[in-house]
């Protein structure tokens, strides 16, 4: 990467700033795959720097009100894909409901990576180790795709498809995440183990679950650059459910996730050191989840 | 000696740069913009070592590129760092090279209208590489037949063969070391590693040239030492040295990236000479990670100790895996043997250092120089031997250490003097008790997940390379300092601050000196032409040597004006002082004890003006005859977790013993600015290569080469700093260093402190959790 000058934007592109998701999509049938849309841009111009990708058409929605939004109705909880993630933070600090989604958004960047990244853009960049994905997979988020054509919803475990691929179609852009609204019972938390401060992880998770006394009532598990995708872990939280939760079960769930998950060597940390804190990750938010849950007495 | 007090030294002061640096109005060398400037790039090799057959800049020229290669610029062999003594110069680069030895190396440049447009140019050029064998670890390039960087280098004027690659070798010993052994009771031997932390400066290297219509050159550039610049660029462009003027540009941080000339000022001054109008090159934070890194060390270390803790001998072993280029290795060894020797007591010691060539960045001094690697080890073995022998770890320092009235190697084995401050019992005794000593238990005894250790570690740094006899390294500083007529202060000194307030501190020992108030008192702009050689701010030499030189000049202008003054009053000069006066906001020159004898400075030098008696101004260039160790002692507490490896260092007590502090607030951040870097040392920072492609793993960029931050630290009120209340008698006002002895101690103390915690030594840092997890995993294992 020696040749690259990530001082600046070499390559050379056009740029528009469309004002609604109409003129967005209208964009995108024209370039389709030559275009990129482009959010908060913390992750797409560092890949653009790094000459990874050279989009010939690029096309910032920062200026699109409509994509830019956090509501409460109608059993849902919907956000903009444009929102900025100190949006997203003031929200869940006011709403005490997501806590997982809370501490997953705080852990994001610093302040100024937050006044700028969208919480879209974190989805569509399709980092295995992106730090919201586990928080609104526990949640059973799915997200709305708009194309010229039509909408659609998925859910985000079907969005995810590989190391930065995602299953939008050149025309389609993501417009809306959808969280189901959440019974004042459920606790959920979010953890990661990062090499500083204010890093991508090394490994992440997020535990979502409701309780009826000790009784484990509902859990999910989600967990971060353990796999080519975020993954929702399916096993180890079913040996918790309807059960009547201690230590001896949490470490049965501890054994359990570290077959689940897949993960590599990099830069951040390796195989076998991710395998092992697995476990320990999720052994830590699983309690703190645990903890927060009403069945607490 | 007595402690002085002081009106202005010691004082907590508003920055005079403060302003500037606050609001973004401080120009930096990336900021210099000239009238015709154009920009300029690097094309850099891909490959970890390479002949180059051919460039072919055909495309690139046809775009309007002005382009350089090896065969347009001087032949001639220099070393960027102009500090050792000619005949102690090992030179092994050019401008440009005819073989690339790492990636990342200059091997072409272009200048164009705008640095976009250079930047596409350089993609027109077609270089066509032979590529060799890489060599990435210094044990294989040692070995018969492995590839060779170099055939030969140039030391001082005499043509050195080079072979196994190894770059030059040191060895030193006093007494009789085989002797020193049998007379032990234990002979305890460990090998330590230290790894290649990348200095990670604010600002990355930049330089813009402009060439003078009379054939000279004039520099804005990240340098500490302007003068070096000077003479290397007289020496390699064959310019006069009066038509060279290289001027002093406030630099976004160093960590000693910058103490040589760095490759991009060659690089720059070739094509804007051949461009016939100023270029601007500024490196990208990549290309700067390619540039430098810091000395990475391998410490085999032996200690001979009987059973009451007295040390008998002392062996250290070291190998240095240098890199590319040679830029200071030689003293680097040097300074290894007299940090090694200056720690503790060692009737009989041996010292044999080698440094060798490898197809990676080149390392160069960064804080400490040696020392936090050369600390690293010693601490730790003087822990391990404390434990060996059932003491305290503190007593065994305080049993051992070298201070008051004994012998310091300083900077090595030519620069030796004597201890006359020493606050290293003060600061163990009292840092002893701020951490909670006492309480301290074994590591057997802590259960549970979390465990907490506290660690213990002293150093110390010079303060810069003084001694009675001249040695190997050059040192001695210029400053000016000249009245105005409103009885303001100008003082001109070619030393550099870093960031650290050094040229705060000038200015509060000229304003001392004299008696006058703080504020009276400016820094001018420096330049070569109009400044006395200085020979870099490096080696914690700011204060000691620089402020030494400034208080010579201060204290021979104020002589010059009291006698103007004493004209004026009709009493003799040798009566006269000065002291800051409130209401007139300036100095007042009068004669103790008989009233109506007093007139301002400001009148004086006026009144000197008028009557033509001439300027209160004075030049001194002065040399330090000592280095006085600058001693620091950390206590840290980390806490570990056993379950992910993830160490947290909670408390942290730091102390220097600077003599004389005299900007108490940048003092202290200078402590826990050491201890911030000193624990990434212990716990983060390396750079590690690729064996296949010789390219950087982090990729060269800051996403992937991490540093520790505030919010990696202790919180603000669980660090402690503290000052011993020593007075240095060599020194400006009783002071001495400060800057590298902060980070010197932190990492071995952090490793004392894991040791403390858990119970498992870690003799390779960075200590990562992937790593801690992996040793708990044997001990686990074993029982």
């Amino acid at each position: 990467m020696i040749t690259v000058n990530t001082r600046i934007l070499k390559a050379e592109f056009e740029y528009f700033t469309p004002n609604t998701i109409k003129e967005v999509l209208h964009l995108l049938d024209q370039y389709g795959s030559d275009a990129n849309v482009i959010a908060g841009g913390t992750d797409l111009l560092v890949r653009m720097k790094n000459e990874v990708i050279s989009p010939s058409h690029l096309i910032n929605i920062m200026k699109i009100s409509e994509m830019s939004f956090i509501k409460a109705e109608e059993g849902w909880l919907r956000i903009g894909a444009a929102t900025k993630w100190h949006e997203v933070v003031e929200f869940c600090a006011k709403d005490r409901k997501y806590t997982a989604l809370y501490e997953a958004s705080c852990s994001l960047g610093k302040v100024q990576v937050r006044n700028m990244a969208t919480i879209g853009g974190n989805l569509c960049t399709a980092s295995p180790a992106a730090d919201s994905a586990p928080a609104l997979l526990v949640f059973n988020s799915r997200v709305k795709l708009t194309s010229a054509q039509g909408e659609r919803i998925i859910n985000l475990e079907d969005f995810f498809k590989g190391v930065n691929l995602t299953a939008m179609a050149p025309n389609e852009i993501m417009t809306e995440i959808q969280i189901p609204s959440i019974n004042n019972g459920m606790g959920s938390a979010f953890m990661k183990i990062t090499r500083v401060g204010a890093d991508i992880s090394k490994i992440s998770c997020a535990v979502a679950l409701e309780r009826q006394g000790d009784i484990c009532a509902s859990c999910k598990i989600a967990m971060g650059a353990v796999a080519p995708v975020p993954m929702k872990i399916d096993q180890a939280n079913k040996i918790v459910i309807g059960k009547k939760v201690d230590a001896s079960l949490v470490e049965e769930m501890e054994k359990k996730v570290s077959e689940e998950i897949n993960p590599i060597t990099d830069i951040r940390s390796t195989a076998e050191y991710r395998r092992k804190t697995a476990a320990i990750l999720l052994k830590d938010v699983f309690w703190k989840a645990w903890h927060r849950a009403g069945g607490d007495k | 000696m007595k402690k002085r007090t002081f009106s202005t030294v010691g004082q907590v002061t508003r920055r005079k740069d403060g302003i500037s640096k606050v609001t973004g109005r401080e120009v930096y060398s990336s900021d210099v913009s000239l009238p015709n400037m154009l920009y300029a790039r690097v094309l850099r090799s891909p490959y970890p070592h390479a002949k180059i057959v051919s460039i072919d800049l055909t495309e690139a020229e046809k775009m309007g590129a002005i382009c350089i290669t090896p065969a347009d610029v001087p032949k001639i062999r220099y070393n960027e760092r102009q500090v050792s003594i000619p005949e102690k110069t090992y030179r092994d680069r050019t401008v440009l090279p005819e073989k690339t030895r790492h990636v990342g190396e200059g091997i072409a440049a272009v200048a164009a209208r705008t640095e976009a447009l250079a930047e596409k140019m350089l993609q027109k050029i077609t270089v066509k590489y032979e590529r060799l064998k890489a060599v990435f670890d210094p044990f294989e390039a040692m070995k018969p037949g492995a590839s060779q960087l170099y055939k030969d280098v140039i030391l001082g004027d005499v043509v050195l063969p080079i072979t196994r690659n190894i770059a030059c070798n040191r060895e030193v010993s006093e007494g009789d070391i085989e002797k020193g052994f049998k007379e032990a009771d234990l002979v305890i031997e460990n090998e330590f590693r230290t790894g290649r932390a990348y200095h990670h400066q604010m600002e990355t290297k930049a330089v813009v040239c402009r060439p003078e219509p009379d054939g000279g050159i004039t520099i804005w550039s990240t340098m500490q030492s302007i003068h070096n610049a000077r003479q290397l660029l007289g020496r390699i462009f064959n310019i006069s040295l009066s038509k060279i003027n290289v001027h002093r540009v406030p630099i976004g941080g160093t960590f000693g990236s910058s103490i040589q000339m760095n490759s991009p000022v060659a690089i720059c001054v070739a094509l804007a000479l051949k461009a016939r109008t100023p270029v601007k090159l500024v490196l990208t934070r990549e290309e700067d990670m390619y540039d430098h890194c810091k000395y990475p060390s391998i410490i085999k270390l032996k200690h001979g100790i009987k059973r009451d803790g007295t040390i008998t001998a002392g062996e250290m072993k070291v190998f240095v895996d240098i890199g590319a280029h040679n830029i200071q290795a030689y003293p680097l060894l040097g300074c290894m043997a007299g940090w090694f020797v200056s720690l503790y007591r060692m009737p009989h010691m041996r010292f044999e250092g080698t440094s060798v060539y490898t197809n990676k960045a080149p390392a160069c001094a960064m804080q400490g120089f040696g020392n936090p690697q050369v600390s690293f080890a010693v601490e730790s073995q003087i822990d391990i031997i404390a434990e060996e022998l059932g003491i305290d770890p503190i007593e065994m320092r305080l049993k051992n250490y070298v201070g008051l009235g004994e012998t310091f190697w300083g900077q090595g084995p030519t620069v030796r003097s004597v201890i006359r401050s020493c606050g290293v019992e003060e600061m163990l005794i009292k840092g002893k008790e701020l951490i909670g000593w006492d309480k301290r238990v074994k590591p057997e005894e802590k259960t549970g997940r979390f465990r907490l250790g506290i660690g213990v570690g002293r150093s110390f740094h010079t303060s810069g390379t003084g001694a009675p006899v001249p040695g190997e390294v050059m040192d001695y500083s210029t400053a000016m300092v000249k009245f105005n007529e409103d009885g303001s202060v100008d003082c001109l000194t070619a030393l550099m601050c870093h960031g650290g307030g050094t040229l705060e501190a000038i200015a509060k020992i000229v304003a001392e000196e004299i008696g006058v108030p703080l504020t009276k008192v400016e820094i001018s702009p420096a330049d070569t032409r109009s400044t006395g050689y200085d020979v870099c701010t490096h080696a914690t030499r700011g204060v000691y040597c620089g402020g030494a030189s400034a208080q010579r000049a201060a204290n021979e202008a104020k002589r010059k004006l009291l006698k103007f003054a004493s004209r004026i009053l009709e009493v003799n000069p040798e009566v006269l002082k000065i002291r800051p006066d409130e209401e007139s906001d300036q100095g007042i020159i009068f004669l103790e004890g008989a009233k109506g004898k007093s007139i301002t400075v400001g009148e004086v030098a006026r009144i000197a003006q008028i009557k033509g008696w001439g300027t209160a101004i004075s030049v001194e260039s002065h040399r330090q005859v000592n280095c006085p160790p600058c001693f620091v002692t950390n206590l840290i507490e980390v806490e570990v977790d056993t379950e992910t490896g993830q160490i947290k260092p909670v408390r942290a007590v730091a102390a220097v013993d600077a003599g004389t502090v005299i900007n108490p607030d940048l003092a202290a951040g200078q402590l826990e600015g050491g201890l911030c870097r000193g624990i990434g040392l212990a716990l983060l920072e390396d750079t590690e290569y690729n064996p296949e492609t010789g390219e950087l793993t982090c990729g060269a960029n800051l996403t992937d080469y991490k540093i520790y931050t505030s919010a990696d630290m202790p919180l603000v009120d669980d660090i402690h700093t503290f000052f011993a209340s020593t007075y240095e008698p060599s020194g400006p006002m009783g002071a001495k260093g400060v800057g590298e002895a902060a980070i010197n101690c932190t990492a071995g103390t952090v490793a004392n402190a894991i040791y403390n915690a858990i119970g498992v030594r870690f003799k390779e840092a960075p200590i990562t959790p992937e790593k801690v997890l992996a040793k708990l995993g044997e001990k686990t294992k074993k029982h």
